[in-house]
This record gives structure tokens, C-alpha cells and sequence, in this order.
């Protein structure tokens, strides 16, 4: 059942629970709502790629071409961070405890009058601990297969990430981008089976936008992926491996040698259309509608440079979101966000082209958020969110049918301000509850999380930040009620660019 | 800036046809809605009041696929069903008490029924009764323990008399069967013949076919070991032999280990100089009652008692002639220390495929 409610959740960032969730967190020192703080208005936020540019057509719409009209100066950013994450009641496969810490370094540079360079590089290392079973570095991807040994163990994955997006004008009111992202993720379970994994992700994309009449933007952009993720577990200390292969949560077969090898490839094309209307400035416009496919097969090795299908799944996935912006007055703004969002997968046995799941899910999400300057140099802010969602899923080969209607809401209230003019520090607290979890299959989910973010300016322009956020989430499961955490700690250095 | 306005129109129309391109379509039937139903039947037709086949209630039927087992129970009606089944070729045994008679079994199988999806698929199991000589293998021990340094010598087969009276192992061969591999396989009946060839490791109890020196009691297990001693103060994951109730003992072997309280079995292959050990993953075991011990021209199939195949993989390729043993067993990993056994003692319907599971632990003697 609780897979059965995993589907897609984590497949489409931004389009499933997953970023219901997440949308709970959104820090309001991610939006352009934030005040000036140490005599800049710089908006800064350590948990976007691209600080204070969330209405922007590259943040919000996914258009490379877009990271010029976001970018209004140069800078270099260093992020440590760390994040530490308790599951007490997670999936099957979920691990119990992940530890992650990470290492970002990111320079965005104009170019000329109206081009913008991005290059971005990260290196992470992960620790999961007590998996069950699961060799998959993502077992739950919205798809039947499952790849399982039969000890509880840790994982450590570790590896490097790219990437580099360039825009500019070949020629006045047109705007091209192309962005390119490249990683590898390496992974050892660390005891038997002693599975190695080995992740290899490309993600590119290209775009154009069209400046109409001064006021409105059209853009149109194009991106495919692809990921690879080779999981090969061998014989240890003379101890065969035994692997099985699920179809589904019920039926496995079993798999035994001195070596066992699978392969979960990912590939798939997104085509999105953006809009923004900037007529006003006390009012802005912006939406996307973005549709994508993605194949996901499970090979199996059957001779020596070749394989089998085991299992292949479709997903489809359609999106509209439309952000708007008000300032109402001189201390006083609104912004709104509708995203509403259509996905569908099913799920084959490749050899007996027998449909074994199919599901599809349909969400609506607002956000509405307000903002009132008390101060010179102090501001508040409320933020509310709902959201609704509808989810049908047909297991065939386990015969379990589900259809889930539920309903999740969530509030917060923050704070930023400005302390001996060059310390800044932004606090915020809130929560949210969830008529019924999909993720975990749990009712009633209740979530309270708080955050803090402290900065230091030199006079050098030189910026320190750090930033803490801790989430706690409580479950009420059949068995009982269980309680998630997430904490995140990052530091941001910032070296602002002339 | 036309090109450029017209390579951007090419551009838009290839990366939609990409997208909107190549799809495949999705299947029509879905897995998971098959229905079987297996109707166990027995002929009735030698009693007096029979009118021919009379429904089995209560019969343990056994569903065997690629996706492992399943275990029903037939009704009143001697129906056993199942619904929302996967699509699979499945092997079935059904199995009964017979009434009146604790030795007897009632005891039916069917080969590879293909079950399509979202169908019906209604077959009829007819049991027989089944009367072993009493006298199976009960349990193989090939795996080896858990370790690092090759360490596969507490290796043992046991015994097991299911009958209600004495048997005796007097003269009988307890032999692996691995050669006969440029021919149909080892344990085939090369020539057909009516032998299994392919003997290469033959030892024997003393005696005779026909004597009763050495009894093995109704109900009793007997623990054959290849080197009977404690194999704990060699590998601390190991088992106890110590106490086994025999022990292979190859006298052409200058290195043997010979418990001198525990008799031997010995080599009748005199170009054999190694201990009685068998594959940790893929073997034939046979034991015959040594009538026939010309090992060299095959061993004749009338004379063998009870044989286990085994191997590692589900789709391995099976050798020996279907008369002695129908299917084979999965084996455990090597130095898994895991073992396998029927799935009750003397539990027998000549498949290994459906008698035998894996169990974590070794039990000489059945402990």
C-alpha cells in the first residue's frame, strides 16, 4: 500500500507531493519579497540556485534563456552544508537516518550588455542508514521494479555535479539559452551484498524568449535528460549473492551468482512555454505550462554486451503554474501562486507485454503570501497554502486498487531585519497538516518546522551567512503515531562581483 | 535575421517531434487477473461403492512458479483455487493422507500448466497412493559455513526411514553423480538403458544387499558425515559432526580424517583418492540399494532408493531421468551456511522441486 502511494511522488520535481511538502518550507528570503538588508537590496537566499530571483523566467519557468533577464549582478558563491534527516516511519525501502554534506561553489557572471553565464559545481557526499534490502539508489520512482538483497545495511554515495548555463541577444528582443548539467553519483552498500552503484545523470536544455511591445515575454524552451544507474552486487568473502527482482510489492524472482547486475535507465523530453507580462511595476505576471515524458527500463544483463528488458514504465506529466505579484503600497506587497499540475504513469512486463500498474494524479496548489514593512529596517510576513489532490492507482499483478483524495494546508510567519546595520537576521516558524499522507501512507500528518538565517556584511561587500532549518513531522500510521525530522545547516560565503 | 528566425522555426518543429515522437504503446491485458482452479480427485473405482473419482478434501496443494510457491488447501469439493494470479507456468503437487494407512500417502503432481492472463484455467490433479520404501534423503548439506578460506568439509547427508518398520543399510551406495558430461548430461540414462550414468564419487556400507547388521529404525534419522569431527575447532561458524552416525571414509586417501568411533562408508572407486564431497551448488546425490555396484556402465534405475539434484539457479539445465527425481532443488549460496531439507521428514513425491526448501541452519539428525 505504501508504495502503491509512493508513485511518482519523487519523480517530477515540483510536480508531485514531494514539493507539496517542500512548498511548506519555502523560506520568504527566497522571494523577492525580502527588504534591503546591510544597505543592499540583495535578497539573498541560501537555499536557491539563484537568490532573489524567484520570479524570474529561468527560477520560476525553467527557461535557460531567462537567466539573463534574472540576473542583475555578478557574484561567487561558496556553500557548505549539512543535512540530517530521521525517518521512524518510512516506506519499505526508505532509509532510517541520512546524513548528507555538501560542497557548492557557484559564479554567475554578466556578459556584456545582455548575456549571463552560470557555472556551478557540487560535490556531496551521503551516508543512508539501515536500508532494507533495496540496491536502488531511488527505489521509489514511481515504478513497479525493485531491486532487493536480503540484508539491512548502510549506503554512502559521493560524486561530483556541473553545470553551466549560458544566455544571450544574438539579436535585440530575442534571447537564447542553452544550460547543460552534468553528474555521477558512486554508491557502496557496506555490508552484503556490497552493492556498487554508479549513477550517471545528463540534463540539458535550450530556450528562446521573445520581448514583445516593452511589456510582455514569450518564451518557449526544450530540455531532455537521461540518467543510468548500474547496480552490481558480487560475491563476497565466497558468499554467492541472492538478489531478488520485484514486479510489483508481492512477486519477486531470484536471481543468484557470483556477480548480479541490473541496470535502471531514465531518459525523457520536456517541452514548456513560458509568459510574463511586465507592463506595471507594481504588478507582475508570470506563468508556464510544461508537459514531459519519461521512459524508465529495468535491464538485465544476458549474455556478455547484452540485455534484456525486465520491466518498462511511462510516465506523462502536465503542468501550469501562474505566480503574480502586487505591491500595494510603499510597505505593503501580496503575491500569489496557482500551480496546477496532471500526471499519469503505467508500468509493463516487458517480456509478456502484461500492464502490471497503472496510476495517475492530479493536484491543485495556492500559495497566497503577504508582506508589510513595520520598519525602515524590519518586515513580517504570513504565508498561507493549500492544497488538493486526487490519486487513482491500479497495482494489477498485486490486485490492490487505490483511489486517495486528500487535503493538505499549512501556514507560517516570519520575521527579517536589520541589526547594527550590517548584521541581518531573517526567523520564521510555521506548520501544516495532511489529511492523509500518500508518501507513507499515514492519516492526520501534522508538520511543524522553524528556521533562522543570520548575515554579516563587510564593508568589503563580503558577505557570511548561516542559515538552520529543522522540520519536524508527526504521522499517525495504523500502528501507532511516528515522528520524521530534517534538519539543514548551510553557510554561505558570498564575494560579490565587479 | 531571417535564417535565424527560420532556424529557430526548425528548431521548435524537431524538438516537437522528438517529443511528441516515438511512444510505445501501452498492453491491453493486465497481470495479476488469472484464475486457476485445481480439482483434486483420487480413483475410487476399486472400492465397492465407488462410482470412480472421489474429490480429495483437504489436500495440500503446492503451486510452484519463477515467483517461488504457493500453498492452498483443497475443499469439501476438493477444489483449490486461486484468484487475481499472476501469468506463469506453473508445476503443481497435491498431497493427501491416505485413509487408514499413516505410510501411504496420496501424492499427484502436474507439470508446467501455462496460466495466460485474465484467464480461467480449471485443471484436475489425480493423487495416487504413494508408498515410499520409507528410506529418503532427508537433508544435503553442501553449502559450507560461513568463512573466507574455502572451508566446505562439514559436509553431510541424512537419512531418514519414514516407514513403520526396520530398514537396513547393508551393502547400500551412496554416490555423486557428476561426469556424464559429453553426453546427455550426469544422471541421464545415457543409451537408454535403463541405468543413470554418470557416477563419480561411489561408497558404500558394509555388507551385503539383503543383510541386517546395520537397521535404521521407523522414524529415525542417520547423519552420513564426510569427515566426522567437530568442525567448530576448524571454523567457528561451523557444526558439530562429531556424533554423526556415519562417516565417509575413503581408504585409497592418505589424508583422510577416520573418526574411529563413528563406521565408515568406503570408496568402491579406486581411481578415487579424495574424500565423499559434492558441489556447495549444483549436484546429484543418489543413494542405491549397492544390488547393482558396477559403478562404470551406469547404475540401474530399479536399484536406486532415492536421488537429489540440486543447483543454483531456477533455470538451470535438469539431467537426471525424470523416473528417479522430476525436478531439482534450488540450492542455498556456497559458504552460506544454509541447508536443504524436505520440507517435512520423509515428506516424498520423486520432486525435489516441491519436496526440498532451504532452511538457515543445518540439523544433522534433525535437532
Amino acid at each position: 500500500m505504501k508504495k502503491a502511494f509512493a508513485l511518482a511522488l519523487m519523480m517530477y520535481a515540483g510536480s508531485a507531493f514531494g514539493s507539496g511538502l517542500d512548498s511548506l518550507v519555502t523560506l520568504p528570503a527566497c522571494s523577492d519579497l525580502a527588504i534591503p538588508i546591510a544597505g543592499e537590496k540583495t535578497g539573498d537566499c541560501l537555499q536557491m540556485l539563484l537568490p532573489g530571483v524567484q520570479l524570474g523566467l529561468y527560477t520560476f519557468g525553467g527557461n535557460p534563456a531567462g537567466l539573463s533577464f534574472d540576473v542583475t549582478r555578478g557574484y561567487v558563491h561558496i556553500t557548505p552544508s549539512g543535512r540530517d534527516m530521521f525517518n521512524d516511519l518510512g516506506r519499505l525501502f526508505d532509509p532510517h537516518e541520512v546524513q548528507e554534506a555538501s560542497f557548492n561553489a557557484l559564479t554567475l557572471q554578466r556578459i556584456g550588455e545582455s548575456g549571463a553565464f552560470l557555472g556551478r559545481f557540487k560535490y556531496y557526499g551521503m551516508k543512508e542508514l539501515k536500508i532494507l534490502g533495496s540496491l536502488r539508489s531511488q527505489p521509489y520512482l514511481g515504478d513497479p521494479f525493485f531491486i532487493s538483497d536480503t540484508s539491512e545495511g548502510d549506503y554512502r554515495y559521493y560524486g561530483p555535479e556541473v553545470q553551466f548555463i549560458h544566455s544571450f541577444s544574438p539579436v535585440r528582443n530575442l534571447t537564447l539559452g542553452l544550460a547543460i548539467e552534468y553528474s555521477v553519483s558512486d554508491g557502496l552498500k557496506d555490508v552484503y551484498s556490497r552493492a556498487h552503484n554508479v549513477v550517471r545523470s545528463v540534463d540539458a536544455s535550450t530556450g528562446a524568449i521573445l520581448y514583445v511591445n516593452g511589456c510582455m515575454l514569450y518564451g518557449l524552451s526544450f530540455r531532455v535528460y537521461s540518467s543510468q544507474e548500474r547496480i552490481e552486487s558480487k560475491m563476497e568473502e565466497l558468499l554467492d549473492v541472492d538478489v531478488f527482482t520485484y514486479r510489483g510489492d508481492l512477486y519477486a524472482t531470484r536471481r543468484r551468482g557470483q556477480s548480479v547486475e541490473e541496470k535502471i535507465r531514465l531518459s525523457g523530453a520536456e517541452i514548456s512555454m513560458q509568459a510574463a507580462n511586465l507592463s506595471s511595476e507594481n504588478f507582475t505576471l508570470m506563468g508556464y505550462l510544461r508537459g514531459n515524458r519519461t521512459e524508465l527500463q529495468t535491464l538485465i544483463p544476458t549474455a556478455f554486451l547484452k540485455e534484456s528488458e525486465d520491466g518498462y514504465t511511462q510516465f506523462e506529466h502536465l503542468q501550469g503554474d501562474v505566480l503574480a505579484r502586487w505591491r500595494l503600497s510603499h510597505n505593503f506587497e501580496m503575491s500569489g501562486n496557482l500551480n496546477a499540475g496532471a500526471s499519469s504513469s503505467w508500468s509493463e512486463l516487458s517480456a509478456k507485454k502484461l500492464l502490471i500498474w497503472e496510476w495517475s494524479y492530479q493536484y491543485v496548489h495556492g500559495t497566497l503570501t503577504v508582506a508589510r514593512s513595520v520598519s525602515d529596517e524590519a518586515r513580517m510576513f504570513l504565508q498561507g497554502n493549500l492544497r488538493v489532490c486526487a490519486i487513482d492507482s491500479s497495482k494489477y499483478i498485486d490486485s490492490r486498487f487505490t483511489q486517495l483524495r486528500s487535503l493538505q494546508f499549512g501556514a507560517q510567519i516570519g520575521a527579517e531585519g536589520t541589526l547594527l546595520s550590517r548584521v541581518g537576521v531573517r526567523v520564521g516558524l510555521g506548520g501544516g497538516a495532511i489529511k492523509a499522507d500518500p508518501v507513507v501512507g499515514g492519516n492526520d500528518a501534522r508538520r511543524f518546522f522553524a528556521w533562522s538565517e543570520w548575515q554579516y556584511q563587510f564593508e568589503s561587500g563580503i558577505r557570511i551567512a548561516a542559515m538552520y532549518s529543522y522540520v519536524k513531522s508527526w504521522v499517525h500510521a495504523p500502528n501507532g503515531i511516528f515522528a520524521n525530522s530534517n534538519s539543514l545547516v548551510q553557510i554561505l560565503v558570498s564575494l560579490p562581483q565587479r | 535575421m531571417r535564417p535565424l528566425y527560420i532556424g529557430f522555426v526548425i528548431w521548435l518543429a524537431v524538438c516537437s517531434g522528438a517529443f511528441w515522437g516515438c511512444t510505445r504503446e501501452k498492453p491491453t491485458q493486465a497481470d495479476g487477473t488469472s484464475h486457476l482452479v485445481l480439482v483434486v480427485l483420487s480413483d475410487t473405482s476399486s472400492d465397492r461403492d465407488s462410482t470412480g473419482y472421489a474429490p480429495v478434501s483437504g489436500a495440500k496443494v503446492i503451486l510452484s512458479s519463477e515467483y517461488g510457491m504457493r500453498i492452498g488447501y483443497a475443499d469439501e469439493f476438493g477444489r483449490a483455487e486461486w484468484t487475481s494470479l499472476p501469468s506463469s507456468e506453473y508445476s503443481v503437487t497435491a498431497r493427501a493422507p491416505y485413509p487408514g494407512d499413516p505410510t501411504i500417502q496420496l501424492v499427484g503432481t502436474l507439470e508446467k500448466i501455462e496460466v495466460p492472463p485474465a484467464s480461467s484455467v480449471v485443471e484436475t490433479v489425480l493423487v495416487e497412493p504413494t508408498s515410499s520404501t520409507g528410506l529418503v534423503i532427508n537433508e544435503i548439506y553442501s553449502s559450507g559455513p560461513v568463512n573466507n578460506f574455502f572451508f566446505f568439509f562439514d559436509q553431510f547427508i541424512e537419512l531418514y526411514n519414514s516407514s513403520d518398520e526396520t530398514k537396513y543399510l547393508d551393502g547400500m551406495m551412496v554416490m555423486r553423480v557428476s561426469g556424464n558430461n559429453d553426453g546427455k548430461g550426469p544422471g541421464a540414462d545415457e543409451g537408454n538403458d535403463g541405468d543413470i550414468d554418470g557416477v563419480t564419487y561411489a561408497f558404500k556400507f558394509p555388507g551385503k544387499p539383503g543383510e541386517h547388521n546395520y537397521p535404521i529404525r521407523p522414524r529415525q534419522f542417520v547423519v552420513l558425515a564426510s569427515d566426522a569431527v567437530d568442525h567448530r575447532k576448524t571454523c567457528p561458524t561451523s557444526i558439530d559432526l562429531s556424533h554423526a552416525d556415519w562417516e565417509f571414509y575413503n581408504q585409497y586417501s592418505a589424508e583422510d580424517i577416520d573418526n574411529p568411533n563413528v563406521p565408515n562408508l568406503i570408496n568402491i572407486r579406486s581411481d578415487r583418492t579424495t574424500d565423499f564431497l559434492i558441489n556447495l551448488v549444483g549436484d546429484i546425490v543418489v543413494l542405491s540399494s549397492g544390488e547393482d555396484s558396477v559403478w562404470s556402465d551406469g547404475i540401474d534405475i530399479r536399484t536406486i532408493i532415492d536421488a537429489v539434484e540440486y543447483h543454483g539457479s531456477p533455470t538451470a539445465r535438469k539431467t537426471l531421468d525424470p523416473r528417479v527425481d522430476r525436478g531439482f532443488t534450488l540450492s542455498p549460496p556456497r559458504y552460506s551456511g544454509m541447508s536443504m531439507q524436505r520440507r517435512e521428514p520423509g515428506y516424498d513425491t520423486n520432486n525435489s522441486t516441491l519436496d526440498f526448501e532451504i532452511i538457515p541452519h543445518p540439523t544433522p539428525g534433525y535437532q
